[in-house]
This record gives structure tokens, sequence and C-alpha cells, in this order.
């Protein structure tokens, strides 16, 4: 260090006043605190109506979005909508039956028919042997219609 | 800036009076010197030092971690301090008017005897006739023991300029010196 130097450090024995350093420094943190602690008090109640209204709106999204999805997974397993399923099968198997029935007594036989419609006082065998053929014939021209 | 200013000025922001207290402990002697030597009078130090912090406390949140210290930033926020003292037309102490009562009450202030309160005197005579750049410099440099990347951030110049300010200053300082040790020779 040279002779310059040495006689530039002898600034360095500039202090402050310890009570002036004391003084300024409550002022300054009494600043601070008044500053930042009132930005801060002002701000929260902001800050904490806003995270608030976020985490209701997340939670009333999330419970909606999810039974969106369960609705559109279980629409095929609801009740009502089985029931209405079921109701409309079983009414074509009752609609196909009567058509079947319907188609059985359009078809049957002139001389079966007349037989039918004479038996009455005739022998018994006629009214044994009746119902079997009817029900042959009338089976055999369903399953035609039906394929047709 | 070192990790630990980053850390307290982070904290300030966040509201933490104790981390701005701990920044005001670390940096208060230096800007008070600072601050002296360029007004001269005890008294104005201490206002414009008080008014730095102040300045510093409200302009915080808009303070960046620039890479610099945040010492630099202190000394501009200061040195701004200054150029606003001396436009308000504040009576300037004239160093060659010193006399012996006026040295005691400068020893008194500083707490120091009468001959290093001369010598403090003298040097900051010639400081104060030597260019506010070269001045600026050498007290940063020499004085505060700033690095002279960190001057050159405070100064806005490149690292090999803040080299050549300090020798340029030191030379001028020199002769400055040279002349106030030859006028007090002769008053003697």
């Amino acid at each position: 260090m040279n002779d310059i130097e040495k006689e530039i450090l002898k600034i360095r024995q500039i202090r402050p006043n310890h009570v002036f350093v004391k003084n300024t420094r409550r002022i300054t943190t009494n600043a601070h605190a008044h500053l930042y602690g009132e930005v801060v008090e002002r701000k929260f109640p902001i800050f904490r109506l806003a995270s608030i209204s976020f985490v209701a709106l997340a939670i009333f999204g999330g419970i909606f979005a999810f039974n969106q999805v369960q609705n559109s997974r279980l629409s095929p397993l609801d009740p009502k909508a089985l029931r209405a399923e079921a109701e409309a099968i079983e009414s074509q198997l009752k609609l196909a039956e009567v058509r079947y029935q319907e188609v059985a007594i359009i078809k049957k036989p002139a001389s079966i028919a007349q037989k039918t419609a004479v038996a009455p006082k005739e022998t018994g065998a006629i009214e044994e042997t009746q119902p079997e053929e009817t029900a042959q014939m009338s089976i055999d021209e369903a399953l035609e219609a039906l394929s047709q | 800036m070192s990790d630990g200013d980053a850390q307290l000025v982070e904290r300030a922001v966040r509201g933490e009076s104790s981390a701005y207290g701990e920044l005001y402990d670390m940096y208060i002697e230096r800007i008070y010197r600072f601050l002296y030597i360029k007004v001269g009078r005890r008294e104005d130090a201490e206002d414009l030092a008080q008014t730095v912090f102040l300045k510093a406390l409200e302009n915080m949140p808009r303070y960046k971690d620039m890479g610099y210290p945040f010492s630099s930033w202190l000394y501009r926020i200061a040195s701004n301090a200054v150029i606003d003292y001396y436009r308000t037309s504040r009576p300037v102490v004239d160093l060659e008017d010193i006399d012996e009562a006026k040295l005691g009450v400068i020893s008194k202030e500083l707490e120091v005897d009468v001959q290093t309160a001369l010598d403090i005197t003298r040097v900051k005579k010639a400081l104060s006739l030597i260019k506010e750049e070269y001045q600026d410099v050498i007290v940063l440099r020499f004085i505060e023991d700033m690095s002279v990347k960190d001057v050159a951030a405070f100064i806005d110049k490149t690292e090999g300029a803040v080299k050549l300010i300090t020798h340029r200053g030191l030379a001028a300082l020199r002769k400055a010196l040279g002349e106030e040790n030859k006028k007090a020779k002769t008053k003697k």
C-alpha cells in the first residue's frame, strides 16, 4: 500500500454518531413496517377473497365435471332406461306373437276349416287330428312368413 | 449482489422490518461516510443518510437484482440525494476556512483526536478538489473496498474505464494533497 492509499484510508475514521444511527434505524424500520405492513394488510383481504372464490369455483366446477363424466359413463346402467328398453323388447315379442297367431289363423287350409266348421256333429277322430294339423301348418306358414 | 443481500432485500420487500433493519446496519456507516465527504457537514450528512434509507425503502419493490450489490443501488440513491442537496443551494462549507476551533468540533463529531481530524479534513479537502467522477471511484474503491466490477455498475461504465479513472484519480489526488501540504506548511 502506497502513501496516497494510506492517506485515503484516514477517511475511514469518519463514522456516524451512534445516537443518530439508533434513531434513524428506529425511524426507517417503523416506516418499513408502516409502508409494507399496510400494503400487506390492504392487499390481504383481496387476495383472500380471490383465493376463496377460486377454490369455491374449482370445487363446484370439479363436482359438475365429475357428475357429467359419471352420467355419461353410467347412462347405460340407468334403471329407467333399462326398464324402458326391456319393455320395448317385451312389446316387440308380444307383437311378434300376435302376428304369428294372426298368420296361423289366416293360412288354415280350407278343408280343415270346413271340417272344423262341420265337426261338432261328426266323429271325435276328426276332433283329435285337427289341432295337430293346424299347429303344423301354422308353424310352417309362420316361419315362411317370418323368413320373408 | 451477494446472496445475503439478495435474501435480505427479498425478505424486506415481503414485509419483514427486521430484514430492512439488517440492511440498514450493514450500509449506514458507508452511506453516511460517502455523504459526509460530499457535503462536509455532519447534520446535512445525517439528514441525507436518513433520506437515502427512506427513499430506498419506498423504491425497494422496484429494485431488481441486476447482478451488482445492493450497496451500488444505495450509493446511486445517495449520489442523487447529493445532487438534490446542491440544487437547493445549501451552504457549502469552505474547508479552507477551517480553523482550530472548527477542527475541535469536527474531532468531537467524528470522535477522533484533533490531529486525526486535521488529516481527515485535509484528505477531504483534496478529494473535493478533484473531479467528482475520480472522487466517487476513489471513495468506493479504497475507502469502501468495493470491487472494480461493482464500481463499474455504480458509475455505469466498463471495468477497464474504472481502472483508468482510478489511476487518473489517484494522480489527481496526489497532486491535490501535495498542494494542500504546501499550503499547510506556508501557513505555519
